[in-house]
């Protein structure tokens, strides 16, 4: 039972690390929050599934072609709501207001193009359908695929921004946008770059937790917008691993919560976590100091 | 004659609702005059609504009461939680005050005296249209009043930079924690008049997403002056109504305007409307326009 509970807050946490990865770097280089994140990862699962359902293919194609469009859907986000008032210097609050603008947007395309009912992925289609049975712990096989995928991006993403030429770039735009240009970093090429890694990292949370609850639909970004805020805060801004272990104490929180008091409360554990977390150590776990307190 | 008649009746649910927004936005921008982004504005509009809903269904109390006891109720949480909420920053303060509405909208749905996830039923339906209107333009004559007021420009002075406003004695955090007490009232006495014009009220009402719609209102109409919010939240209260006739794809006209005018006019619709008028030109908005934040404080 214990082994069982660990187990679904453990591919929980995955699916938060994944979505606020993102968020976290976007964050971290540009000091807003992209209130247009979860329209993306919504934008992954349903293309995903018109992909499978309506076209025919095959998971992994379908999971590629989602994954890539919704890095292209990154560039155009920034280049409609983030890179005029970047251009104006214009503080974060006109960019959390586009942002949501473009959210706005995307949920209403997605409500034209795939309709505003619930969709059901094909079971023929959506690969890892058995379960492994340990002992008297049951894995859907699923779970096991999202946890690894999950770890190998989180070690590719950290690797990116730790160990090659952009993610040099990434990490001197956090340091100082104004040295860093000075310094011959092309800002703008990184800041794009960024927000394909970005958005195809909730690419990838979309599809995967469509086909693991089977169910999409236009509306399934709005509630994770919140929790991946809940998650990057309680981790530090802008801290990748923080990211990772933000999602992964919020996920443990709730499956907590669900196990010793109700499901009723499962919602509100993240944000209980979250507010004492911000009155002990407001810079969040892994977090720098900075920008936080007057 | 009975197409007239229910014309005027969804007209006057049209303007109660603009002018209902329009009280909300300013519950937002007065926190924003003092350059702090709080979201508290919904979980303070359940309080509101719930407690003098409540006064009048169980305690048989009078509406006067009712509203009396909503917007004290929110005032003195917002004076016990504001000091500590208050010394957070930007977005951390956003999301903590997100957090906050969130936990009284789970308290409003888990706990059953306040009717659970069914909400409340048979809500006296005391407010008339008429409340909203005469609230709204109390609210607007104490803005104008505070506006050339010594607290007003305390308040900008904390918005523009809160370390020199610090510096040149102004006691920030009290300021900033009446701010919000003020905020919260507002937005309480706004959650009750809906609550008393509607006969029904459910925590899903006061969630996220309006959250966030009443800080569109405000930033769509423009920070420099509390005419911006106020204009801001009826124009995009008429805009569906408006574009009735594009049906299915009017959200996205919606989303298509407030990009626009978040992008193209840093004034917002009054910063527009004072490009259009030559001669009323004024300074910048302290709040949309100009800083860098990153820079400000460390």
């Amino acid at each position: 039972m214990i082994a069982q509970q660990i187990i679904n807050a453990l591919s929980q946490g995955a699916y938060y690390a994944l979505f606020a990865s993102g968020l976290t770097l976007i964050f971290g280089v540009l000091d807003i929050l992209n209130l247009a994140h979860g329209a993306i990862f919504m934008w992954g699962a349903l293309m995903s599934w018109f992909l499978m359902a309506e076209m025919g293919m095959g998971f992994f194609p379908a999971l590629a072609i989602s994954v890539v469009a919704c890095g292209v859907i990154g560039i155009l986000l920034d280049r409609a709501a983030f890179k005029p008032l970047r251009d104006r210097a214009a503080g974060h609050l006109p960019p959390l207001v586009s942002s949501l603008a473009v959210s706005f947007i995307l949920v209403n395309l997605a409500e034209r193009f795939f309709g505003t009912r619930v969709v059901r992925f094909p079971s023929d289609a959506v690969p890892f359908s058995g379960t492994l049975e340990l002992g008297d712990v049951r894995l859907p096989m699923l779970q096991v695929a999202l946890m690894c995928v999950s770890v190998v991006l989180m070690f590719a993403l950290w690797y990116m921004v730790e160990r090659t030429k952009v993610g040099r770039s990434i990490r001197a735009l956090q340091e100082n946008p104004d040295v860093a240009r000075l310094m011959g970093v092309d800002v703008e090429r990184t800041i794009a770059w960024m927000f394909v890694v970005a958005s195809a990292l909730a690419g990838v949370a979309g599809v995967f937790l469509g086909v693991a609850y089977n169910s999409a639909s236009p509306y399934m970004g709005h509630w994770i917008d919140l929790k991946g805020f809940a998650v990057i805060i309680l981790g530090g801004m802008g801290s990748i691993p923080g990211a990772v272990l933000g999602g992964l104490l919020i996920a443990f929180a709730e499956t907590a919560t669900v196990v010793y008091l109700s499901s009723d409360y499962r919602d509100a554990a993240a944000f209980v976590v979250l507010m004492a977390m911000l009155l002990i150590k407001p810079s969040g776990l892994l977090g720098s100091s900075r920008e936080v307190r007057a | 004659m009975g197409d007239l008649l229910q014309f005027l009746a969804s007209y006057n649910y049209l303007a109660y609702l603009a002018a209902l927004n329009a009280i909300l936005a300013l519950s937002v921008y007065i926190m924003l005059m003092a350059g702090q982004l709080s979201l508290a504005s919904m979980g303070f509009m359940a309080i509101g609504a719930y407690t003098s809903a409540l006064l009048m269904i169980n305690g048989g109390m009078p509406f006067a009461v009712g509203l009396l006891g909503a917007a004290a109720l929110a005032g003195l949480i917002a004076l016990a939680i504001g000091k500590p909420i208050l010394r957070l920053k930007g977005v951390y303060l956003a999301i903590t005050t997100v957090g906050f509405s969130e936990l009284i909208r789970f308290l409003a749905l888990n706990w059953d005296y306040l009717g659970g996830a069914m909400g409340l039923n048979g809500i006296p339906q005391t407010t008339r249209t008429w409340h909203v209107f005469l609230y709204l333009a109390i609210l607007i004559f104490l803005f104008h009043r505070l506006d050339r007021s010594r607290y007003g420009r305390a308040l900008r002075a904390i918005g523009l930079d809160e370390t020199a406003a610090k510096t040149m004695g102004i006691p920030t955090a009290r300021y900033k924690t009446l701010a919000f007490a003020a905020s919260a009232v507002m937005a309480a006495l706004a959650g009750s008049f809906a609550a008393h014009y509607s006969f029904y009220i459910s925590p899903g009402e006061y969630n996220f997403s309006q959250a966030v719609l009443v800080l569109i209102f405000a930033v769509f109409g423009g920070l420099g002056t509390h005419w911006g919010p106020v204009l801001g939240a009826i124009a995009l209260t008429l805009l569906p109504e408006v574009f009735r006739f594009l049906q299915d794809w009017r959200p996205i006209i919606y989303g298509v305007s407030v990009l626009l005018v978040v992008i193209f006019f840093p004034g917002g619709l009054v910063g527009l409307f004072k490009l259009m008028i030559p001669g009323t030109r004024r300074k910048a908005s302290p709040i949309a326009g100009g800083k860098d934040e990153r820079h400000g404080t460390a």
